[in-house]
């Protein structure tokens, strides 16, 4: 079973489908030129017969003399007698035959009866134009093929007492039509061995790639949905499927992935401010004595953390919902992103204010790209939340609170930047603070959900670009690079 | 206002419907697409809270049917689903606004009153006045007791959406969407630190105070002394 594996194959079948198409054709060829040979070589015979015997009644003829005066018949019939006899001899496939024709109702009787092979005229008779289909039994003697033989043969009157057959068996080009016959039946065996080895070695290689990436997706059902389909090199087409079931994994790993996150997420984080929110209200519930200001106080607090939870539940899917369709902003409209970055930082603008920031904005005109103004607007607002949290410059080092929001062209890419003259971030921290729920200062946890990088870099992946951080020399500043729509300087 | 709040779940139109009527509104329950597009087609409500998702006749068909048989009643979303087509797609079906669950009882109540009070056609409009505050919309300017105040393109705007719902309460939510188009929740008063600039700029030595603070609500601008 597992030996003649193949030819289940497709491509199996496919070839042996092919094998018997070309087959069939060469066996066609054969037949008609089998038939056109063997007429040919018929009409041939029948040529060679006819000279044969015009020859002998000429010679017949001359010797005889004068048909007006008496014929020296004696002279004429031993002048072809023996040549008759000597080719009768020579050769297995000619027959001669004098014969006395019928007269007076006596059937026509052999002449020279023993001289020759055989009787031609015990087997058939002559048609119209003399000539005769005769099957002769096989031949018992010791030249004999062991064959009836099929014998053609022209009847010729020499003279009103006498006439000449000449014969030739049919099968006398015997070894020219076997040797036609042997050719092409190798030939046909040739093309079916080659057919059918070709398509049993097609089906082994097809079938050695096809169970390969068989038994690839065999593991990523199991649960391995890093392990990918398994290429071979070549630009064919069942690489390019390859490649595209590859792309299409890709996608569904970075779709799963998304999902766990946000079930780990929604487990791991989640859990804990609810615990806290039951608690609080629990507290409440069995405080007896406790006033009317103090229930009040215990509910606006539950409502307070109501919101942070929900606040959280929603950057999480969000997050999810954006690392799910990464790329997919080819698909948006051109925005202008100048316009937008501006917007977002004139929205800040006075907190900034309030908060003892100064804002200093550095914005290039005309910038574009494909994207939804929305989510860089988040963004945006998310890296000056952050810089308003954690950008104040440390006591005693004489800085001014300050923000910088910047819009830059950088080769293909616009980069939005944000920086303030806080502490920085260390550079062993750059990449994990846009983890979800990292926080430089574990002290500060309470404030914040700690989402917000994690949430800028999804927006920045989602539109096809990378985020990043910086030494602002002093303090940090969070890159995010977006590919800029061309034609825009 | 008479009110119909088109949700399925029990509790959620209990605690909707308990709500308005506090604030001394008249609502009805419909509990499903079918009965809700049936009280509604039958007309005499102000506006409609419809949630989304329903078993049957979602919110979505239903309003579609209603917009169809020439049923205007202005209409609120409610909807667990927040994303930016979500949204398009309700306003496309015929609502008027939109709002994703979980949201603040205040927040829908300034929204269903806007909604109502939206009724009443505003496009001739070129001139909206409060007490002595005016603001003419062709020469972009506002004058309070006669003087010329200068405002910011954006401090225009947000008067603007305050003068044009004056006497109701507009919630910082509303604001962000009406004046900046933003459709999230910033963690930060960016909206409470524009209208104290602003309450500056219009109230700042003037009686009375026009700009009000709603506690836990929004803002309103009113003319009579107690919000």
């Amino acid at each position: 079973m597992a030996k003649l594996k193949f030819l289940d194959s497709y491509v199996f079948r496919l070839a042996l489908g092919y094998t018997a198409m070309v087959v069939s054709v060469i066996s066609l060829v054969f037949i008609f030129s089998y038939a056109a040979a063997d007429r040919l070589l018929n009409r041939e015979m029948r040529a060679a017969i006819e000279t044969e015997s015009d020859n002998l009644s000429r010679r017949y003829r001359l010797a005889a003399g004068d048909p007006a005066a008496e014929p020296n018949l004696a002279a004429a019939l031993s002048e072809i007698l023996p040549i008759m006899h000597a080719r009768d001899e020579a050769s297995e496939d000619a027959f001669y035959q004098l014969y006395r024709p019928a007269a007076e109702g006596q059937p026509a009787r052999k002449l020279a009866d023993g001289a020759f092979k055989i009787d031609v005229l015990q087997y058939g008779q002559p048609d119209e134009g003399g000539w005769i289909h005769a099957t002769l039994p096989p031949s018992s003697g010791p030249g004999g093929s062991g064959r009836a033989r099929r014998v053609t043969a022209l009847q010729t009157t020499l003279d009103s007492s006498l006439s000449l057959v000449v014969g030739r068996d049919r099968n006398q080009h015997r070894s020219v039509k076997d040797t036609l016959f042997r050719m092409m039946l190798s030939g046909l065996g040739v093309t079916t061995a080659l057919g059918l080895l070709g398509g049993a070695v097609s089906a082994q290689r097809m079938m050695r790639r096809v169970e390969r990436a068989r038994r690839a997706a065999q593991d990523i059902m199991t649960g391995d949905l890093k392990r990918r389909l398994p290429l071979v090199g070549y630009d064919d087409e069942l690489e390019r499927l390859t490649i595209t079931l590859n792309q299409m994994l890709d996608r569904i790993e970075r779709l799963v992935e998304a999902m766990r996150e946000v079930t780990d997420d929604v487990a791991h984080d989640l859990r804990t401010p609810l615990t806290r929110l039951r608690a609080r209200a629990e507290r409440a519930l069995r405080q007896p004595s406790a006033s009317q200001p103090e229930l009040r106080a215990a509910l606006d607090e539950c409502v307070q953390e109501a919101d942070r939870l929900l606040a959280v539940f929603r950057a999480i899917l969000s997050i999810a919902r954006l690392k799910t369709r990464r790329g997919a902003c080819d698909e948006h409209p051109e925005i202008d992103l100048s316009q937008a970055v501006a917007d977002a930082g004139e929205l800040y603008e006075p907190v900034l204010e309030e908060a003892g920031f100064a804002l200093k904005l550095d914005i290039a005109p005309d910038l574009r790209i494909r994207g939804e103004r929305a989510l860089i607007g988040q963004a945006v607002a998310n890296l000056i939340e952050n810089a308003l949290h954690y950008g104040l410059p440390p006591e005693g080092s004489g800085r001014r609170p300050e923000v910088t929001l910047r819009l830059a062209r950088r080769g293909d890419r616009a980069e939005i930047s944000v920086a303030d003259r806080g502490p920085g971030v260390p550079p062993d921290k750059r990449e994990a603070v846009f983890s979800r729920f990292s926080r430089l200062d574990p002290s500060r946890a309470e404030e914040g959900v700690g989402l917000g990088l994690a949430f800028v870099r999804a927006v920045a992946e989602s539109h096809g670009g990378s985020s990043r951080i910086e030494d602002a020399g002093p303090g940090a500043r969070v890159v995010v690079a977006l590919p800029a729509s061309q034609g825009e300087a | 206002m008479r009110i119909l709040v088109i949700e399925d779940d029990a509790r959620a139109a209990e605690h909707l419907v308990g709500g308005l009527r506090e604030r001394a509104h008249e609502a009805d329950w419909a509990r499903d697409g079918i009965d809700g597009l049936d009280r509604a087609s039958r007309g005499g409500y102000d506006a409609l809270i419809v949630d989304r998702m329903m078993p049957g006749l979602d919110g979505l068909e239903m309003l579609k049917r209603l917009r169809a048989m020439g049923c205007d009643t202005p209409a609120l979303f409610l909807t667990a689903l927040d994303q930016v087509d979500h949204r398009v797609e309700g306003l496309r079906a015929g609502a008027e606004d939109y709002l994703v669950k979980p949201y603040a009882f205040p927040e829908l109540l300034a929204r269903i009153e806007g909604l109502a009070r939206r009724r009443t056609p505003e496009a001739a409009v070129t001139k909206l006045r409060l007490a002595d505050l005016e603001m003419d919309l062709l020469a972009r300017t506002v004058t309070r007791a006669g003087d010329r105040i200068d405002l910011q393109p954006r401090e225009f705007r947000l008067l603007e959406e305050l003068l044009r719902h004056s006497g109701q309460v507009v919630t910082r939510t509303m604001l962000l969407e009406s004046v900046w188009d933003y459709h999230f929740d910033p963690q930060t008063n960016v909206i409470d630190v524009h209208i104290s600039r602003l309450r500056s700029k219009i109230d700042k030595g003037y009686d009375p105070p026009l700009l009000k603070t709603v506690r836990g609500a929004g803002y309103m601008l009113t003319a009579d002394g107690e919000a």
